[in-house]
């Protein structure tokens, strides 16, 4: 953990390619290109935060101030499978259809 | 000029058996029919089950019951709060023929409260945007003047409250995308504090700043769907537990003794002249009727935008790696490929080039390496701004300001997206703080030959909706900007 300023981005395509994967997105060359010079100018944009001084303030990922309360206990009618089984692009009788994961090694 | 009807005075009128649901709603149908070809507010209009819920209003009257505080009253939705069993696409390709499965809590009280459902309305993708232009399915055109957009994200409900399509329709808020629209369009629009009414069956953007709000015609009616829609729910562990809204009740109570703060940072001397001449008008306007009013500072100002666009696409990379082309939305037709690769696919097939580029960035704020210089450093800026506004509020009861820079522009208009992001300056420090705000017409500008809207914007602190609803109720008592209305929407003549 630190508060010191971020380094200035160098936000190469071989990055945004990394990132692509890790959201899980595919995009062309043209698209990689582009995509690269905008978030490299939104970065640099964002880049104003560096500036700032914020040694000892406690991150706030949410404002709401109430969560994990107690819910009463009583029954709800859950979705019904015929809905949620429904809703899935591909399905084979009560299951999803997803392509076989199985054999395609540890990373599939 | 007739005035616009309210949703107050709808309900009024059905309970009393003046006129029925079903012909308040075959008016409006009938609007929409011939003028909204021209804005395309609607992504779908459901006329038969809306028939259907005003049937059973006009029954429940004609068995003497009373219908609720919102009888007959149609309302417009926009496509990202699920109305069960009807589809909600976000504006997006990926959801284009998925169907809500269960109805936000939202929607349950409004129909609870006698309002009809009449349709939803188009939005920029998953809500991300500020001029309705990044909807899959076709812009919508703002009813002042139809070569500008209507703000967004929640353009289509904003523009159908304007173009008098509906009285009143719902938004979501995220960072500006109720009070900017209805600031561009000259309606009402209130985005009621982090957790005063549940998310439950909003589609996610953003849950920290995401919030339900309403457009109406003026700030009374705000305050009656407010009431109606606020409230802890079970659902949403996210939503306060706290006393409700008054609703009508105080909104009269005279504003003698009130505070008013004008932050410096917001008056600009860069904001379009008559958006800086709209709220020294106003200042005067809440002189006299017995508020105070002083100039404060809200240094964070600048840096809300930036910390915005840190924290918001990092939700959004969470929330929406959902759309997977696995349970639910669109899958790519891509027969034999393996699974990453089908996701991957799916998702760019689906989702837009705005809706890429914030999960691009959200992506890599989060990633190893860049998580705490941008966006553990993002929640700190976050806390500062949280914290200067509490501070503020032990001064001052509310604030005053203009909603956006500049009244509405051209579509097209805005190519550079930090361009448009900035359209959210004044607005988006209200969502990361959890406060509430809301925009009231504050006058007409000309720009360029054309009429447009310039929005006043009110801000309160967390929970305190009472009081920006009851200083907007009074300064729409004492003025009558609210009552503008478009030209004709149908035969808008600008540049």
């Amino acid at each position: 953990m630190t508060d010191s300023a971020p380094e200035k981005p160098q936000l190469n395509e071989q990055q945004v390619r990394h990132v692509a994967r890790l959201a899980r997105l595919s995009l062309s060359e043209d698209e990689l290109t582009a995509i690269a010079a905008d978030l490299d100018a939104v970065v640099r944009f964002v880049d104003r935060l560096a500036k700032v001084d914020v040694q000892g303030l406690e991150p706030m990922a949410s404002p709401h101030g109430h969560s994990s309360r107690l819910h009463p206990d009583e029954p709800i009618a859950p979705l019904s499978q015929e809905t949620v089984i429904g809703a899935a692009p591909e399905h084979q009788g009560d299951y999803v259809a997803v392509p076989k994961v199985l054999d395609q090694g540890a990373d599939a | 000029m007739t005035h616009p009807e309210t949703a107050r005075d709808i309900a009024a009128a059905v309970q009393a058996g003046q006129t029925t649901a079903i012909e308040v709603l075959e008016t409006r149908l009938a609007r929409i029919e011939q003028i909204d070809q021209q804005l395309g507010c609607f992504q779908q209009v459901r006329a038969e089950t809306a028939r259907a819920d005003a049937h059973r209003v006009d029954e429940a009257i004609a068995r003497g019951e009373a219908a609720g505080p919102l009888a007959g009253v149609p309302i417009a939705i926009k496509d990202n709060i699920m109305v069960q069993g009807e589809p909600a696409t976000c504006g997006s390709r990926i959801l284009e023929h998925y169907v809500a499965p269960y109805e936000a809590t939202a929607i349950e009280r409004l129909r609870a409260a006698g309002a009809v459902m009449l349709g939803r309305t188009r939005c920029d993708e998953f809500a991300m945007g500020s001029s309705t232009e990044h909807c899959a399915f076709g812009p919508v055109h703002n009813p002042w003047c139809h070569t500008r957009v209507p703000g967004g994200s929640s353009g289509g409900s904003a523009a159908a409250v304007a173009a008098g399509l509906v009285p009143c329709a719902l938004g979501s808020d995220t960072g500006g995308s109720i009070r900017q629209p209805a600031s561009l369009c000259g309606v009402t629009g209130l985005k009621p504090s982090g957790g005063r009414i549940s998310r439950w069956g909003l589609v996610s953007f953003a849950p920290s700043m995401d919030q339900i709000g309403p457009f109406t015609r003026d700030a009374a009616d705000a305050a009656l769907l407010l009431q109606v829609m606020a409230g802890q729910d079970h659902r949403d562990d996210t939503s306060a537990e706290a006393i409700p809204p008054s609703g009508l009740q105080g909104l009269d109570a005279p504003l003698q003794g009130l505070r008013i703060g004008v932050p410096a940072e917001h008056c600009s001397a860069d904001n379009h002249p008559e958006v800086n001449a709209a709220v020294e008008r106003a200042v005067d306007t809440f002189k006299s009727l017995g508020a105070t009013v002083c100039d404060v500072q809200l240094k964070t100002t600048e840096l809300g935008v930036a910390c915005y666009y840190v924290v918001g696409p990092a939700e959004a990379s969470s929330n929406l790696a959902r759309f997977d082309g696995i349970r639910y939305g669109r899958r790519a037709d891509a027969p034999g490929v393996e699974l990453e690769e089908l996701y991957a696919r799916s998702r760019s097939e689906g989702l837009g080039a705005e809706a890429r580029r914030r999960i691009m960035l959200g992506t890599w704020v989060l990633s190893a390496g860049y998580y705490d210089a941008y966006y553990r450093r993002a929640l700190q800026v976050r806390r500062l701004i949280h914290d200067e506004y509490a501070a503020l509020f032990k001064q001052v009861d509310l604030l005053l300001g203009p909603t956006v820079p500049a009244p509405a522009f051209k579509l097209g208009e805005m190519a550079d997206p930090i361009d448009m992001y900035l359209c959210d300056t004044y607005t988006v420090t209200a969502n990361i703080a959890g406060i509430c705000g809301m925009s009231i017409p504050g006058g007409l500008a000309d720009v360029d030959g054309d009429t447009l809207p310039v929005g006043l914007h009110l801000q309160g602190p967390v929970l305190g909706e009472d009081r920006i609803l009851q200083a907007a109720h009074q300064f729409q008592q004492a003025t009558d900007y609210h009552l503008s209305q478009p030209p004709g929407a149908a035969t808008s003549t600008c540049s």
